[in-house]
Order: C-alpha cells, then sequence, then structure tokens
C-alpha cells in the first residue's frame, strides 16, 4: 500500500511541472495573413489555419515574417535561441546521468575520491549546461513574441501577408463618432 | 509553473538573464500578447482598450479563465450574474477582412511593407492613454509578477580514513544524486508559466473577437453603459 502510494506520488511529481494548460479560445475573426498564437506544450503560431511554427525551435517563423525587418531579426533570434535551448538541454540531461554512474566509484576504495571528483564535476557542468538552456529558452519565447507583433502590427492584423503583400483599403481617414461605429464594424463581418 | 520555474526565473531576472522585450505596442485597440521582461512571462495588452464589468464577465464566459495577466498585474475575471445576449463571433469560410481607420496603406516598394508613421486603429473611439487611467481600474486580485551508496569512507582498510572524510564523500554523494534532479527538471521544465501563456493568449484572442465582431460589451463606447 505504502509502496503503490509512493509510485503514485513520484508520478504526479513528475507530470506536474510538465503542466496540461493549454488554450481554450478558438479565434474566429482572423485577419488574412494574421499570425495568431494558442499555447499546447508551447507557443504555437498559425495562420490561416496552418501552423507556422512551434516553441522552442520557432523554424518557419522567420520565413513567413521576412518582409518585416524587425520581425524578421527577432525570428531568426527566437530560432537560434531555441536551437541552443534544445541542444543544451539534451547535454545538461547527458552529462548529469553521467555523472551519476560515477557512484559505481564507491566500491572501488582505493579511487573512490577520483570517482566523486569526476562524478561531481561532471555533474557541475551538466547542471550549468542545463541552467543556460533555461536562459535561452527564455530567450526563444521572447524573442518569438516580438517577432509575432512585430509583423502583425505591420502586416499581419492589417489583412496582408508577406506572400501576398496586398492590404484592404481603410474604413475611413478617421474613426466614426457616435452610434455609426457599431454599426461599421458590424460590417466588418463579412 | 513550479516553485522551482520560479526561483530560477527570479535567479534569471537578478542575473539579467531575462529576455529584455523593446517592444512597444502601438496604440490601436488591438490586443496583444506581450513579454514582460519584469517577469519573464506572457501579458496582455489592451493597446489603449478598457475592460469594463461586463466585458471581463464575457471574457470569462468565452474563455473559462478566472483572471488574466495584464502588464501591471493580474485581472480578476467574475462570473456573469445574469444572462448577457451577446453571442461570440463566428468565422465564415471568408478570412475575415479588418476594418482599420487612416490613410489607406499602399505597398511603394513590392515585397516590403510601407513605414507607418501613424498606427491605424482598429477601435473607434478608443480610449488613448491618460483617458484610460480615469476610467478603467482594474481590480487587480492577483500579485504580479508572478541502494547503498556502498562502503563511503567504510571501517574496513578505508584509507581516507577519519570523520571528515566520510562526511566530506557523503556530501559529494548527496551532490552527486541531487544535481542531476536539478538538471533534469531544469532542461526539461518550461520556463514560462503555461497557465499565464494560456490565460494571456485566450484572453486577447476572444478580447479581438468580441471587437471585431461589434456590439460587444468591450468597445470603449460600451463603458460608460456597463459599468
Amino acid at each position: 500500500m505504502m509502496r503503490k502510494n509512493w509510485l503514485r506520488g513520484s508520478a504526479l511529481v513528475l507530470v506536474l511541472p510538465l503542466g496540461c494548460a493549454t488554450t481554450q479560445y478558438q479565434p474566429q475573426l482572423v485577419a488574412r495573413g494574421e499570425l495568431i498564437l494558442r499555447y499546447d506544450g508551447g507557443f504555437v503560431a498559425s495562420a490561416q489555419g496552418i501552423k507556422v511554427a512551434q516553441g522552442l525551435s520557432y523554424r518557419g517563423l522567420e520565413q513567413f515574417v521576412a518582409c518585416v525587418p524587425d520581425a524578421q531579426r527577432h525570428a531568426r533570434s527566437a530560432q537560434r535561441h531555441g536551437g541552443a535551448a534544445i541542444a543544451l538541454s539534451v547535454l545538461g540531461i547527458t552529462l548529469s546521468l553521467a555523472s551519476m554512474g560515477s557512484l559505481v566509484g564507491l566500491t572501488d576504495t582505493p579511487n573512490q575520491w577520483a570517482w566523486l571528483g569526476g562524478g561531481l564535476a561532471t555533474g557541475a557542468v551538466g547542471l550549468t549546461l542545463s541552467a543556460l538552456s533555461w536562459r535561452e529558452k527564455n530567450q526563444a519565447n521572447g524573442h518569438a513574441l516580438d517577432a509575432i507583433n512585430y509583423y502583425n502590427d505591420a502586416v499581419g492584423s492589417l489583412g496582408a501577408s508577406c506572400r501576398d503583400l496586398r492590404y484592404p483599403p481603410a474604413a475611413g481617414p478617421v474613426a466614426p463618432v457616435g452610434d455609426d461605429a457599431s454599426v461599421t464594424s458590424q460590417d466588418s463581418l463579412r | 509553473m513550479s516553485r522551482l520555474g520560479a526561483y530560477v526565473s527570479l535567479f534569471a531576472a537578478l542575473s539579467g538573464c531575462g529576455y529584455t522585450s523593446s517592444y512597444v505596442p502601438p496604440m490601436d485597440g488591438r490586443a496583444r500578447v506581450v513579454w514582460d521582461s519584469s517577469s519573464s512571462e506572457a501579458t496582455v495588452s489592451l493597446a489603449g482598450g478598457s475592460l469594463s464589468q461586463t466585458c471581463r464577465g464575457m471574457l470569462q464566459q468565452l474563455t473559462s479563465h478566472d483572471r488574466i495577466p495584464l502588464e501591471n498585474g493580474f485581472v480578476s475575471l467574475p462570473s456573469l450574474s445574469s444572462p448577457v445576449s451577446y453571442q461570440a463571433p463566428m468565422s465564415g469560410s471568408e478570412p475575415y477582412v479588418p476594418r482599420y481607420y487612416g490613410a489607406d496603406i499602399v505597398v511603394i516598394h513590392p515585397g516590403l511593407p510601407p513605414h507607418l508613421p501613424h498606427p491605424p486603429l482598429f477601435v473607434p473611439r478608443l480610449v488613448r492613454p491618460g483617458m484610460i487611467g480615469s476610467s478603467f481600474s482594474p481590480s487587480v486580485g492577483g500579485s504580479i509578477r508572478g541502494g547503498s551508496v556502498g562502503r563511503i569512507g567504510g571501517g574496513s582498510g578505508s584509507s581516507g580514513g577519519g570523520d571528515a572524510g566520510k562526511a566530506l564523500a557523503i556530501v559529494a554523494v548527496i551532490a552527486i544524486v541531487v544535481m542531476p534532479v536539478i538538471s533534469i527538471s531544469l532542461a526539461s521544465v518550461r520556463p514560462e508559466s503555461e497557465r499565464q501563456a494560456s490565460q494571456a493568449i485566450d484572453a486577447v484572442n476572444a478580447y479581438n473577437d468580441m471587437l471585431r465582431g461589434g456590439g460587444s460589451p468591450c468597445e470603449p463606447s460600451a463603458v460608460g453603459d456597463a459599468r
């Protein structure tokens, strides 16, 4: 019984940090080239219902936003940091697991300190790489959100896209005042 | 996000490891998910838009979240006590044609969007900064953000000898066991709060849908009536 509870508790500890929060709302009124975000184990950007890029790699984002220099620059950084984060994570985990192998040296009494020293050093390097991967993930996400915002501001939210850079005409030079506002907003649902 | 994540975020922020965004959203009335550099989390910028009590209730109804992370803190989303007649807009087969106010945007250099000195306005009668401060006071409901180890120094024939040596070996073993746990956690856990990111994205998508659909309680003109 106790063993069963322990197993359940361990499974919970393993699952909890991974989390399971995802977006629930599906946007309905999306402009032609607009990049829309959702969250499903990471940030996911899509346009017209097609996935464009997903964290952490953010592959494809740079190409999609290429016509907006600021967005392209951030997308490139997002992809670079994302790639680095993945590589550092893999190295960090590998070295950390390898460091645990040094515990077998405890049976080798004459060389015990060499084993332990090696394990400590390997573990410390692994930990450092993992900490760096955390930083890179953070950078990748920040750059990606900025890329999406710069792109949507200049192109996407205005109904254009880099592939087909044609903007719909403006509704007017100035925003209407009075009850016209709600009427004109309804008109845009076409 | 796990408690470990919070500690690491704090450490990262203190050591200058977090990403600092230079993006400033234009005041055009379109909500966005923006990067909050101080907390290294996704937050919502309303870009001059407003949040009436009814609007917050509608957001709660559409997204099922109980709060949204704004740039200056969390805002709670109350459940509406009375049914509201507003219907969430539904997408058709055609993409939504955005309605914006300003000059027509003309592409001069093919393949390059023109520079827009004045961002087009998406929301008529947008409450600009300075005006919004007096009318919008979000009830900030939360904080900002935010087997055997073998024979260690064993008695028989141990050349290391001494209690200090044993203690040191035990500390080394503990470190060797603990470091991988921390390391694997750091490498596998995402730095962002998944819950907060989902709340921010859902709120932005629902808010923009309501504004684009028209007749929603989130329009600046409805603020006075709804509150």
